[in-house]
């Protein structure tokens, strides 16, 4: 835990841009409210390793969401539930599920269709979002947060050293 | 900065070939584990699998050493596999649909032998009913050893005896009423009595002759009211003593219908080796139509229909909560379906080839039936072989499958036909005939000719038929046979006619009627001595009444003649009578 939350904080540090930091935030959002064995969840992997996005934010962002997504599994059933056999979109449903696609997806499932449904809203969103809030508190917070006993003991832990090392050795980046 | 890391894409690469290295190595043993267990559940026997391949590009699956024990005969197997391959496609699996493209199965053998035994665990001792009764009835061929009239007679009861005890006790009875009846009649006393009142009058006609005649008259008069009751009696009496014998008749003809029934029962007839046919040729038809139902019972229901599959779908439990919605498939597949299966069968005959089309668990999802035909020519032990047929589940309410036959020059040398006291070895001869088999639900519905030429038939048994058996089937070199099959699924009936019944008929029959008649001559005697006593004793009784219907007779002249000589005494003069003549002063006697 300290040390992906050293991680984190380096990443914020870093000159990493802040949209990289929010795409991973973001994807790391939508794994985490879906159903975490379902094809998109493929694809996320796919883009979270070959882009170069913060896995520590991912990972982050994969906990939270998907503390929130148990907690709103309910939620997401119904809204599923009312999607799915909503008349108006029976025809898309159904082109849907006879895809190969929607056949990997599951999307005749109340809680992926829910869940999916707001992780794809909410994805542009909270992408922007965390941009805005990782430029804020670079430019607000970072100088606090960098003198800050926590960030302080962080520093002195051997832990942080080696990881400098290690990220010294691979030249900086994640 | 770059926004593609290019590690990352080597990594999600090592993931995904992990992916698939992971169900390389775990499918085979899973499909293999499958396939076991289902297949155990489905034959009802063990069935095992050696040898479990999976191939990625194109998507396959090969199956070696496969083998389903018969679950009536667990050392034996009902069904060997050497190969099958089977290409799937891809697309549908996403669906959870498998879809087999091609189908290739290699050296399929039914009932070759076991090292171990093949019964699932806790499986009880195999149930043959449901299986086909031949002609509804078993026999032996040709000639039962007979039983002798004693034994018969030990086991069967005699109508002879229930008669003859009922005629001794109708004639005991019928004494006993006469006697009671007779002790009410005119007697000798009374005669006497009588006697000495004409005397009595005789001796006072000269002091009274006017009062002495009328006196006479009424005497004439009591007597012949006597006589008449006697006559009455003995007129009843000759009634039921002709009652009596006629019944003593019919007791003394009682055991030559008993010899006849029984020489019925227990003689052979040309007419009971209608079981020669179903004997000799029995087995060797019904025990294959009886494998292919026993076969059916136990696929049927893997090729009924998936009815309502779809709302059990989503009715499922889902590992992600919710539930899932039932969504229409633009193009329905069946669960399980195998477009074409090239199956090669090594059948005793010779090797079968073939195709079966449309194989599937959900035929009206699939909206086709299943297809098959298989054929054969120049085979090690036929000269050609056709097997087809349709498997029509489209409406699975009301499935309609059939198959039809053909065979060609089946070589019959070494077979062995019938069992049992009169087994009947082919030393040459060959086959040939079509059959069909329908069954509907299950209602079953089929037929067959066969013509079967150049027999050489010898026979091996010792039974008391076997000799005439044998002189009559070395002159069989043909033969026409015919088969009928209807009844249920669970009971099917299987008919078996051709002309070795009349062959044998004609050279049994007349053995068959020289014991007969030989039987029924020992019964009669048998018989005769066994009834001798009883029918003696019912009709010994007879000769009593007789006695009795002669003491009548004597009681009746005994009255005649005094009523005569009473008559007379009333004359004037005691002159004779003469019946009906009127008398001087008007005096009429009727009956003098």
């Amino acid at each position: 835990m300290l040390r992906l939350l050293a991680k984190v904080l380096k990443a914020l540090a870093s000159e990493q841009r802040p949209a990289q930091l929010a795409l991973a935030f973001a994807l790391g959002m939508v794994a985490g409210i879906t159903p975490l064995a379902t094809a998109h969840n493929l694809l996320v992997l796919l883009l979270v390793l070959c882009l170069r996005v913060n896995l520590s934010i991912f990972l982050v962002g994969l906990g939270l969401f998907s503390a929130l997504g148990l907690a709103l599994a309910p939620l997401f059933h119904h809204l599923g539930l009312a999607l799915l056999t909503a008349p108006a979109l029976h025809p898309f449903w159904t082109g849907l599920y006879n895809t190969v696609v929607g056949r990997l997806e599951g999307v005749n499932n109340t809680v992926v269709a829910g869940s999916l449904v707001v992780a794809l809203i909410a994805l542009v969103p909270v992408h922007l979002a965390t941009i805005v809030l990782v430029r804020r508190y670079r430019d607000h917070l970072l100088a606090w947060v960098q003198k800050s006993r926590l960030a302080q003991l962080l520093k002195a832990s051997k832990l942080w050293r080696a990881y400098q090392a290690v990220a010294r050795v691979r030249g900086g980046g994640s | 900065m770059s926004w593609i890391r290019w590690p990352g894409l080597v990594a999600f690469a090592v993931v995904v070939a992990l992916l698939i290295a992971g169900v390389k190595l775990v499918a085979p043993w899973a499909i293999e584990h499958t396939i076991e267990s289902a297949g155990s559940e489905a034959a009802g026997a063990l069935m095992e699998v050696a040898d479990v391949d999976i191939s990625l590009l194109p998507l396959g699956i090969e199956v070696e050493g496969i083998t389903v024990a018969d679950a009536d005969a667990p050392m034996a197997n009902a069904v060997e596999i050497g190969r099958l391959a089977a290409t799937v496609e891809v697309a549908p699996l996403l669906w959870r649909k498998v879809v087999v493209d091609e189908l290739t199965g290699e050296a399929i053998r039914f009932n070759t032998p076991r090292e171990r035994s093949g019964a699932l665990p806790g499986a009880t001792a195999p149930e043959t009913g449901g299986g086909g009764e031949v002609g509804g009835a078993a026999g032996p061929a040709a000639l039962p050893k007979l039983p002798t009239a004693k034994e018969i007679l030990a086991r069967e009861h005699l109508d002879t005896l229930d008669a003859a005890a009922k005629l001794k006790a109708e004639v005991a009875a019928t004494r006993a009423r006469w006697e009671e009846r007779i002790a009410t009649l005119p007697d000798a006393d009374k005669l006497a009595a009588y006697r000495s009142r004409l005397e009595a009058v005789r001796g006072r006609a000269k002091q009274d002759p006017i009062g002495t005649a009328a006196e006479a008259k009424r005497l004439a008069d009591e007597i012949r009211a006597d006589a008449a009751q006697i006559r009455t009696a003995r007129a009843d009496l000759t009634a039921d003593l002709q009652r009596l014998k006629e019944q003593a008749a019919a007791v003394q003809a009682a055991p030559a219908k008993d010899a006849a029934r029984l020489k019925a029962k227990y003689a052979p007839s040309a007419g009971g080796l209608g079981n020669a046919t179903r004997t000799l040729l029995g087995p060797g038809v019904a025990d294959p139509i009886d494998k292919v139902l026993t076969w059916y019972r136990r696929l049927a229901p893997y090729l009924g229909g998936g009815a309502g599959a779809k709302e059990e779908e989503a009715a499922k439990p889902t590992p992600f909560g919710g539930r899932n919605i039932a969504l229409p498939d633009r193009e329905p597949l069946p669960d399980l379906l195998v477009r074409t299966a090239h199956l090669s069968l090594e059948l005793d005959f010779g090797k079968l080839t073939g195709e079966i089309h449309d194989l599937t668990t959900d035929p009206p999802r699939l909206g086709r039936p299943t297809t098959f035909a298989f054929a054969g020519d120049h085979l090690k032990g036929a000269e050609a072989a056709r097997i087809s047929g349709i498997l029509d589940h489209l409406d699975p309410t009301r499935p309609r499958d059939s198959a039809q036959v053909a065979l060609e020059g089946l070589v019959l040398a070494g077979c062995t036909l019938g069992a049992g006291a009169m087994p009947v070895a082919v030393a040459a001869g060959r086959a040939g005939g079509e059959g069909h088999l329908t069954i509907a639900g299950k209602q079953l519905h089929g037929g067959g000719d066969a013509k079967l030429d150049g027999l050489k038939l010898t026979t091996e048994g010792s039974g008391e038929g076997s000799g005439i058996a044998a002189r009559a089937l070395s002159g069989v070199d043909h033969l026409a046979l015919r088969v009928e099959i209807d009844g249920t699924l669970d009971d099917p009936a299987i008919r078996l006619s051709s002309d070795l019944d009349r062959l044998l008929g004609d050279a049994v029959g007349r053995e068959a009627r020289a014991q007969a008649a030989k039987l029924e001559s020992r019964l009669k005697s048998a018989i005769g001595e066994q009834v001798k006593g009883p029918i003696g004793e019912a009709t010994g009784g007879l000769g009593g009444l007789g006695d009795l219907d002669a003491g009548l007779g004597d009681r009746l002249k005994g009255l005649t003649d005094l009523s005569g000589e009473a008559g007379r005494a009333a004359l004037p003069g005691g002159s004779k009578r003469v019946p009906g003549v009127k008398l001087p002063g008007k005096l009429k006697i009727p009956g003098f």
